[in-house]
């Protein structure tokens, strides 16, 4: 049986940041490499609505970069890209966050937008688990609201196709 | 998508989020709510004023009193896409929970096949 505090729970705190926590019943350790060595990443981080975990490039060190890449079946792909700004393994690590929208015009090595999204997971043992503090900080109150309103950060792909199906009706 | 911009804005603070959660329980006046925050009437007004426009809260009048009650319709909206984001990060979760009881099972079996391994040599 799971127990109540084995949920993930999400707030909004302050105007721009939205936080979310999760217990997980294993030392911080194996939490902290699941989040962050490709092979085990792989295994868990589903993607929006069928899609799946297709490019995990990470070079984890501060100044590092990485890209993740979220493909369907029929080889749609988007994803996010950013630089990692803290490392401290196996404790805390935080990155920008940006959005690939659209494949064709992506360059992984273009200059990042100063305006990107900062994202950060701490992860502290209590007892025999591992809270872990995810907290997203936006640059500003209204890109958190666009944010929430496409439902997910990753899951960008999902709200175009809802904007689409609204703009096709509009034409 | 106005309506959502303004419930956001709204609940962004934490003395708006309390006086929506006092209304949850019922209508109160002004004076009623300005109480615990020990805030100056203009200053909970000003607060009200931001609930009132993004549609949280109404205004009643009944004789002298105008008691505010909560309005929960575009609370919903906002709730519902917070839900929708919480539970695509639940259902990765849950995967995780299973690779980490996985780990943990085959690193216990590992550490048992080290101290066989120490007991024999």
């Amino acid at each position: 049986m799971k127990s109540e505090k084995e949920e993930a729970k999400m707030e909004l705190r302050g105007e721009t940041e939205v936080v979310f926590t999760r217990y997980f019943a294993a030392p911080r350790e194996l939490v902290f490499d699941c989040h962050t060595k490709p092979d085990l990443m792989r295994r868990w981080l589903i993607g929006p609505e069928g899609m799946v975990l297709d490019t995990c490039e990470q070079d984890l060190r501060v100044g590092g970069k990485y890209l993740y890449l979220y493909a369907d079946a029929n080889g749609n792909k988007g994803g996010v890209y950013g630089t990692f700004r803290e490392v401290l393994a196996p404790e805390k690590f935080s990155n920008t966050e940006n959005y690939v929208m659209d494949m064709s015009t992506f360059d992984p090595n273009a200059p990042e937008d100063p305006n990107a999204t900062i994202e950060s997971r701490t992860f502290t043992t209590e007892g025999k688990q591992t809270l872990m503090t995810h907290v997203y900080r936006f640059s500003s109150a209204e890109v958190r609201t666009t944010m929430i309103e496409c439902g997910a950060v990753d899951g960008m792909s999902e709200c175009y196709l809802e904007l689409d199906k609204i703009l096709s009706t509009m034409v | 998508m106005q309506t959502l911009d303004s419930t956001f804005a709204a609940l962004a603070d934490p003395t708006r989020r309390e006086i929506l959660m006092r209304l949850a329980k019922g209508e109160s006046t002004v004076m009623e709510l300005a109480k615990p925050f020990r805030m100056s009437q203009p200053a909970i007004s000003r607060h009200l004023r931001v609930l009132e426009k993004a549609g949280l809260i109404s205004t009643s009048v009944r004789a002298q009193e105008r008691p505010r009650r909560l309005e929960t319709a575009p609370l919903k909206v906002a709730i519902d896409w917070i839900e929708k984001y919480r539970q695509m990060w639940e259902k990765r979760y849950q995967a995780l929970d299973g690779l980490l009881e996985e780990l943990q099972t085959i690193q216990t079996k590992g550490d048992k096949q080290n101290e066989i391994r120490k007991r024999r040599s």
